[in-house]
């Protein structure tokens, strides 16, 4: 058997073109049903754990499928914006701890999560070196951001602007990095984590700027006009673009606190059943939805899996395909061969060696294609962005 | 040489290499038969089958070397009586007694010159492939002057130096009876005669005996015996025996 090994591998190698095409096709037939099973069980038990450890997420009326999915895996998606007057009226009847988020920015193209010092608690985050972001103005990395930007505590990050050209919107702010994460794989790794504070200022809602008394002494250019205790400034004047410990205590806010914009709120409810009610009064009263993520994530899923079986009928055709083209090969082959099959059996070799020939010719492609099959899997395990990111 | 046919009755001292009796063979839809009284081929013996196209040249050769069973009759080979054989011991005896040189060499494109050498050991468990063997494929590329040419692979070889390598694939073995199925069929005139002439010399340096099919009628004075099967197509029922001068 070693001889004939030895002489199906020299034929092979000899072929190279057409062993490396039948490879391709073996394994390539092998790889799309194996890594498609393993990739949607992986994303079913990634995207159900971060599901199950929410129970309860609250967001303005609108795709329930959006508002999991931005609020769990921060999806690039622009929620419709939650009153913070509406998230506190979560708190009143005790039900759950309330952690109210705002998802609308994002910084060197990552997602920009603003929130409490709650959120961090639940999820189990800590900070691998620094702190957490405690004032405005300061900013936590997720561990792969902090490994994929190459900045650490210390340093500064801008927030990305939302409008190049109308300068009537909050510029970029310059974000101080106080802490960076340690890695938990999940969303949480892929983001920068602010003070709630931090995204109303992106937001315009929260601004600093010199006294208004010794700007108006300094630039009388950018004042359009004095009305009794008010001064009305030109909007050329510009707020500061970073906030630091000695210009933070001059920012402040115009108007209606509760009217602050969040994203959506993440309830951790004491129990299943203050869970209900909260959800039950909610969904009954309020101007906002409550869902269960791990309810939506499993509906999600099955249609992902309804989707799956099909392809997987696909993907058994594709095999049978495969096998009726090897078929035709090995058929072809041994046709083009018969006069080399011949010449073996005249120098010695049994018909069934001419057999084990073509056996162990196709056992190697077999071979080969299944291991580099099991690779590309293995590297698309590892390599494939979240599934959230593809959706 | 000589246009007259005599019987084969000629004594032979030594056990015949191979010898056969009585012998009917007929490939399936009885489209050719071939029937033979009595053949023997001496040991160490220089013997050409000649004969038109389809009188059985090769399908004797082949019955010679077990390749084919007789519907009737019996052929021996080294003493041993094939037709009592089966299957695998008929190969094994092929194996271990015969060699061939094939008209087109029939060497694979895919092996090495050496490897096309060492083929009958990659082949059969019974022949093992070992230092021995390897210096003994090198010793007869260096007999026949193909020694540098072991790496590399047919198509990069010569007509002449395929036919070498050829040679000394039958020859590795150490047959006692060597096939040569028309070997300068390919070659040239002058070609052919250095390339007969290599054949004779090697296998007569190891004592076997060797049986040649050939058209080439020019060729014929350089055997000890020539077999014309012309005879058989006329339904003689031996063939022609034809001593040359």
């Amino acid at each position: 058997m070693r001889g004939v090994l030895y002489l199906s591998l020299r034929r092979l190698q000899h072929h190279r073109l057409q062993s490396a095409i039948a490879i391709a096709c073996l394994a390539l037939a092998c790889f799309l049903p194996v890594a498609s099973e393993r990739l949607i069980a992986s994303y079913d038990r990634d995207l159900g754990a971060r599901a199950a450890s929410t129970p309860l997420i609250a967001g303005a009326r609108g795709s329930r499928f959006d508002l999991v999915l931005a609020s769990l895996y921060f999806r690039g998606v622009e929620l419709d914006p939650v009153r913070f007057a509406e998230a506190e009226a979560l708190r009143e009847g005790g039900e759950a701890l309330v952690v109210p988020i705002s998802l609308r920015f994002r910084a060197r193209g990552r997602p920009l999560v603003a929130t409490t010092r709650e959120y961090f608690e639940r999820r189990g985050l800590h900070a691998r070196s620094g702190s957490l972001p405690l004032l405005v103005g300061e900013c936590v990395l997720g561990a792969r951001v902090a490994q994929e930007l190459g900045l650490g505590v210390g340093e500064s990050l801008f927030s990305d602007p939302r409008e190049h050209y109308d300068i009537a919107k909050a510029p970029a702010l310059k974000m101080r990095i106080v802490g960076v994460l340690a890695r938990r794989e999940s969303p949480d790794d892929d983001a920068v984590f602010v003070d709630l504070a931090t995204a109303w200022v992106l937001e315009g809602a929260l601004h600093g700027h010199g006294e208004a008394k010794q700007v108006a002494q300094e630039r009388s250019d950018l004042v359009l006009g004095r009305k009794d205790e008010h001064v009305v400034f030109s909007p050329a004047l510009i707020e500061w673009n970073e906030i630091t410990p000695e210009n933070a205590v001059s920012f402040h806010h115009h108007g209606d606190p509760g009217a602050l914009p969040l994203s959506a709120v993440l309830l951790f409810p004491e129990d299943e059943k203050s869970g209900t009610l909260l959800k039950t009064r909610v969904n009954a009263r309020s101007a906002l939805q409550i869902v269960r993520p791990s309810e939506v994530i499993g509906d999600l899923m099955a249609f992902v899996f309804r989707i799956k079986r099909f392809v997987d009928v696909l993907w058994a055709l594709l095999a049978g395909t495969t096998a009726l083209w090897l078929g035709l090969v090995l058929l072809l082959s041994t046709r083009l061969r018969a006069a080399e099959l011949e010449t073996l059996h005249r120098l010695g070799a049994s018909r069934g060696t001419a057999l084990r020939l073509i056996g162990a010719e196709l056992l190697l492609l077999l071979l080969i294609a299944a291991l580099l099959a099991f690779a590309l899997v293995a590297v698309a395990l590892a390599w494939l962005p979240d599934l959230v990111r593809v959706l | 040489m000589s246009a007259s046919p005599r019987a084969t009755d000629a004594p032979i001292a030594a056990p015949p290499i191979a010898a056969l009796r009585g012998v009917r063979f007929a490939y399936p839809g009885g489209s050719f038969a071939l029937e033979l009284a009595a053949l023997e081929l001496a040991r160490g013996e220089r013997v050409a089958l000649i004969g038109p196209s389809g009188s059985g040249k090769t399908t004797l050769a082949e019955l010679i070397a077990g390749i084919r069973s007789p519907q009737a009759g019996t052929v021996q080979l080294c003493g041993v009586e094939l037709t009592a054989l089966g299957e695998a011991e008929r190969r094994a005896l092929r194996i271990a007694k015969v060699g061939f040189v094939f008209q087109r060499f029939e060497l694979f494109e895919y092996l090495s010159a050496l490897d096309n050498i060492l083929l009958p050991y990659h082949l059969n468990r019974a022949l093992a492939l070992d230092r021995a063997a390897r210096e003994r494929a090198r010793e007869l590329a260096a007999a026949v002057g193909v020694e540098q040419l072991l790496s590399r692979i047919p198509s990069r070889l010569s007509q002449g130096e395929r036919q070498r390598v050829a040679l000394c694939r039958a020859l590795i073995a150490e047959p006692e009876l060597v096939i040569a199925d028309e070997p300068t069929g390919n070659l040239d005139p002058s070609s052919s005669a250095r390339a007969l002439d290599l054949l004779i010399e090697q296998v007569e340096r190891r004592g076997a005996t060797l049986l040649v099919i050939t058209h080439d009628h020019g060729l014929l004075g350089r055997f000890e015996r020539v077999i014309d099967l012309r005879a058989l197509v006329a339904g003689e029922g031996r063939p022609a025996v034809v001593t040359p001068r």
